[in-house]
């Protein structure tokens, strides 16, 4: 019997891996675009469902694992937390807006904000966990760039890719979701981007500006699409850069972005 | 024929599914078990290379697809975890029943640890000097997945035995080859 390599597994393998690494090699990523949203338009209802039972089985294991009654107090705590910190910031932001010219800074009123409600229906399964996509896209007005809330005011992500269906969401601590903040309680300003094992990270503020533990960052308003004074969290820690130019403050989100079911898209933050 | 093919077509989308929108509200990100990968070594175990590596790339295709993944990131990921799976196929099903196991474990581990390492150099877009950033979150997850993929095998492999076993009562089985 003669050897055949042609036939052999060997072989199968090195063509498969050329095909596959010359497509990741030459493909543009969105060529693929348009197989991606038909089958997204098919099986996103299926998606939902099996997310919506995850969800629920999910939140039944927290129950069963947590002592009874102090586990809702706990949710509604949370909840509550969530609404006070956005509402503190809001507020915050708000007495300062007095001081300084109320006309000149033109915070967006919060429930004139035109929020499209969305579910989620599947997330990053491995990588950082950085991205969500939800059953809501162009045919619901949705945009690339889009602000992406939870609660009142929360931010947690902007809209990345957008198919007939479907979006996808980039989370804060995605490394390629930049936007431009400022601290609440002193102005200083840094942009607010996900770094590889350390999650979300207020960058480029100036050494000369004062950035403490603890201060709350907020959207500027200078990015498109993004309105003033939407929460990103708080300061936990601050270190310099690399080269002592600039500081460096780690974020801690109130919102925890593994648990996340229902959200919602600002759709004209600029108005 | 076309029929059994529509049927494991459809048992891969439901599979990936599974694995994307069920899997992540169970486990943290980094200890969520490769489902996907997993069960493509437990059929290359029981049925061999030959018979399972097209399924391999399909179910990559339909990976890359749902994951915003470049294509061809999980078909890389899934035909190598089926090769090295061919390697150690024999030995899981043929060796002693300890060394059986402790087989059927290191494959677990080289796979877990393959897969992780060449999905998140992808993730970085394949950026080597932004992987020592990752090392952290890289090992920290990688001793539960690997506990979670070695469960989640034991189980496949035993349920798929038993079915094919069913089915061929009479012959033996087949060793991947």
């Amino acid at each position: 019997m003669s050897f055949n390599f042609f036939s052999t597994k060997l072989f199968k393998v090195i063509v498969v891996l050329i095909i596959a690494g010359f497509v990741i090699f030459l493909n543009p990523y969105n060529f693929f675009n348009p197989i991606r949203s038909a089958v997204f338009t098919v099986f996103s209802p299926l998606q939902k469902v099996v997310y919506g039972l995850a969800f629920e089985f999910s939140e039944i294991k927290k129950f069963m694992s947590s002592i009874g009654q102090l586990k809702s107090e706990n949710e509604k705590l949370i909840k509550e937390n969530r609404e006070l910190l956005a509402e503190k910031a809001y507020l915050g932001e708000i007495s300062k807006e007095n001081e300084v010219l109320r006309e000149e800074l033109k915070l967006l009123p919060r429930e004139k904000f035109n929020l499209e409600g969305a579910s989620v229906i599947s997330r990053d399964f491995h990588g950082q966990g950085d991205w969500l996509e939800i059953d809501k896209g162009e045919k619901s007005g949705i945009k690339k760039g889009m602000p992406v809330i939870v609660d009142k005011g929360i931010l947690v992500g902007i809209i990345e890719d957008v198919y007939r269906n479907t979006s996808k969401i980039f989370l804060l601590n995605n490394p390629q979701s930049v936007i431009n903040t400022i601290d609440s309680k002193t102005n200083s300003k840094g942009i607010v981007k996900g770094e590889y094992g350390i999650g979300v990270v207020m960058d480029m503020v100036l050494q000369s500006e004062s950035l403490d533990k603890g201060d709350e960052i907020i959207t500027s308003g200078i990015s498109n699409n993004f309105p003033k004074g939407l929460l990103i969290g708080n300061v936990e820690d601050v270190v310099p850069s690399p080269d002592r130019l600039f500081k460096k403050g780690i974020i801690s989100s109130p919102v925890d972005f593994s648990s996340l079911r229902f959200v919602f898209v600002i759709k004209d933050g600029n108005q | 024929m076309i029929k059994k093919e529509a049927i494991i077509l459809i048992v891969i989308f439901l599979a990936v599914i599974f694995q994307m929108s069920f899997f992540p509200l169970f486990f943290s990100i980094e200890n969520i078990p490769d489902f996907i990968s997993i069960s493509l070594v437990s059929l290359v175990v029981i049925f061999g290379f030959q018979n399972v590596w097209v399924w391999g790339i399909i179910a990559g295709l339909v990976m890359d697809i749902f994951s915003f993944e470049k294509i061809g990131i999980s078909i890389i990921s899934l035909i190598v975890s089926c090769y090295i799976a061919s390697f150690f196929s024999r030995r899981v099903l043929l060796g002693e029943k300890l060394g059986g196991i402790l087989t059927g474990i290191l494959l677990v581990l080289v796979i877990t640890f393959f897969n992780n390492s060449w999905l998140i150099l992808a993730d970085i877009g394949f950026w080597f000097q932004e992987i020592w950033r990752v090392r952290i979150f890289f090992f920290d997850g990688i001793l539960w997945k690997f506990i979670f993929n070695l469960i989640l095998f034991l189980i496949l492999l035993l349920i798929l035995k038993k079915l094919y076993k069913k089915k061929s009562s009479a012959k033996n089985l087949i060793i991947g080859n």
